[in-house]
């Protein structure tokens, strides 16, 4: 597994397509936080609405906050480095290159899984990174207090594990098709769909808790009641552990 | 002498289709075994089931004494292998996706891919990436790959399809210097069989799924020996003539032909007395079984008709 961590951070950093990526990420959130602009994805914008009246200057702390809203971002900005990683291994077909050699299927699998965590860990430190030094030294970086400490971490860890329960089921896809283009659809569009869905079927309360994207984009400045946060903790954990097990489980059914 | 790899009664089925029956092969320690088969007949599916990309329906795998488990997954790591075509990473220069994956295997031998590159040839490639490689080259990335682990035991498919003849020796040379140099055992699949012949020391018929022969190259050169071949008007007659002359080893094939084994009587002297008997000789040459011919033979004595 750190072999595989070892190999792939050489194969990032040894491809143009890492520095594009990275470059991107940076450009997009020195521009939002020195220009003090939010932009989100998808069709939820009541988050966006409510910071719009947002006008004096952002300090690292303040910055750090409103910034929480654009998260869902790095879904597209940890999806090339994902692919660059894991998606090129099954559409050039290059895990033969391991698996022939004495690696189970089951330690590729965690293998890959422990990289593409290290690349939304990765993107989070530079996304929130690049936002409190940016604004940190431009425009000061504001009172850091414990509570906002402990919000932010919780905010953070929080987001994680919904980037990570999206990704679960693009690493199904992935893993069941072996199309880096399927992956990369599901990655976009499921968010989409279950936001159309959530909205179409109201009625049907779960639906809300498998909307990965707004909660991400919510994380910070929505109050969630402790049960409704632990439903909506329990889906993502669900989704990533019976993605996991059946990713798995097809993988070392497969005749490669 | 040491089995490296034993297959007993394997078997695999997609579906319906049975595309292995039954096959069983031995390969011993130093052996280059030549798999020959046609496109379609089984060759890249045994090489899979021997490296576990896929799994057999029946029968057992042996690899190096091993057949079950994480035990066999692990005395894959002895193994290295290019398996139908040459893969790495293509932003990758040749020398950077050794060290990529020599940092995954774990290699700790500093000089281990210099040597490697230097070994296969592609030590002054320099900047160039594996995606612009021309396939010659590609073919020498994926054996480097497959040489890192240094293993005792190398599984080609078909290498040197598609190489132009200068590759193809220089391939074949790579491959012989490890083979003399490491005793490293090779097996290769190709349907290339002259130069699958300069290659091996043994090789597997495979037909339909099914191992129809194994050979060594020694008890093939002794059944492809050279002979006379011989057509004529009238074979009895013909015969008589021949034994007149002292010859006994022959066989008539059917009734214009005769194939003469026994060579000390030259062509020129044969001619003659049967011309002297009225035997009408039609034509008279010299001829030698080679790989593809015996292949051939195997095939259609199968009942398979195909041409290879």
């Amino acid at each position: 597994m750190f072999n595989m961590i070892r190999g792939d951070t050489y194969r990032l950093l040894h491809s143009k397509g890492f520095y594009i990526t990275e470059f991107l990420l940076i450009i997009l959130v020195l521009t939002s936080v020195l220009t003090g602009t939010l932009g989100t994805v998808g069709v939820q914008t009541e988050s966006l609405a409510k910071m719009q009246d947002v006008t004096s200057v952002w300090n690292a702390v303040k910055a750090m906050k409103l910034m929480t809203i654009m998260a869902s971002f790095l879904i597209y900005l940890i999806l090339p480095l994902f692919i660059m990683t894991t998606g090129f291994e099954f559409s050039r077909r290059s895990y033969k290159n391991l698996l022939s050699s004495g690696m189970t299927r089951l330690n590729y699998f965690f293998s890959k899984y422990a990289v593409f965590i290290m690349i939304v860990c990765l993107q989070f430190i530079l996304f929130y990174g690049t936002t409190f030094l940016g604004t940190g030294l431009k425009n000061g970086f504001g009172t850091l207090t414990a509570n906002f400490g402990l919000k932010i971490s919780q905010t953070i860890l929080l987001q994680i594990l919904f980037i990570i329960a999206i990704f679960s089921v693009s690493i199904l896809v992935l893993f069941v098709t072996f199309s880096t283009i399927t992956a990369v659809t599901t990655t976009i569009i499921f968010p989409l769909l279950i936001q159309i869905m959530s909205a179409i079927f109201n009625k049907v309360n779960w639906i809300k808790y498998f909307d990965f994207q707004s909660i991400i984009d919510n994380a910070y400045f929505t109050h969630l009641s402790a049960q409704t946060l632990t439903y909506y903790i329990l889906a993502a954990s669900g989704t990533i552990l019976i993605c996991g097990f059946l990713s798995i489980y097809v993988f070392k059914q497969k005749n490669l | 002498m040491e089995d490296i790899l034993k297959l007993d009664q394997v078997s695999k089925k997609f579906g319906r289709q049975t595309v292995l029956k039954d096959v069983s092969l031995t390969i011993h320690r130093g052996d280059i075994y030549g798999l020959i088969g046609r496109n379609g007949a089984g060759k890249t599916t045994i090489l899979k089931t021997i490296i576990r990309l896929i799994q057999p329906t029946h029968g057992a795998i042996t690899l190096f004494g091993v057949s079950k488990g994480s035990a066999y997954i692990h005395q894959l790591s002895r193994t290295g292998s290019i398996i139908e075509s040459p893969v790495a990473v293509d932003q990758l220069t040749a020398r950077q996706n050794l060290i990529y994956y020599s940092k995954i295997h774990g290699v700790v031998d500093p000089s281990a891919v210099d040597e490697t590159l230097k070994f296969v040839g592609l030590n002054a490639t320099g900047k160039k990436k594996f995606k612009n490689f021309s396939l010659g080259m590609k073919q020498k990335m994926g054996l480097a790959i497959a040489l890192l682990n240094k293993p005792d035991f190398l599984i080609l498919d078909e290498p040197i399809n598609g190489l132009d003849p200068i590759a193809i020796v220089e391939f074949r040379e790579l491959l012989l210097k490890l083979n003399q140099t490491q005793q490293m055992t090779i097996l290769i699949s190709s349907h290339i069989l002259e130069e699958l012949y300069q290659l091996a020391t043994r090789f597997g018929i495979l037909n339909n799924g099914t191992i129809v022969k194994e050979i060594t190259k020694r008890e093939f050169e002794q059944q492809s020996r050279e002979f006379i071949k011989l057509e004529v008007d009238n074979p009895d007659l013909a015969t008589n003539v021949l034994r007149q002359l002292g010859c006994q080893n022959f066989k008539v094939i059917n009734d214009h032909l005769i194939n003469i084994y026994q060579l000390d009587i030259s062509n020129a002297k044969i001619t003659e007395e049967l011309i002297n008997n009225h035997v009408q000789v039609i034509t008279i040459s010299r001829e030698g079984l080679n790989l593809e011919q015996y292949f051939k033979q195997l095939i259609e004595g199968t009942g398979d008709e195909q041409h290879v």
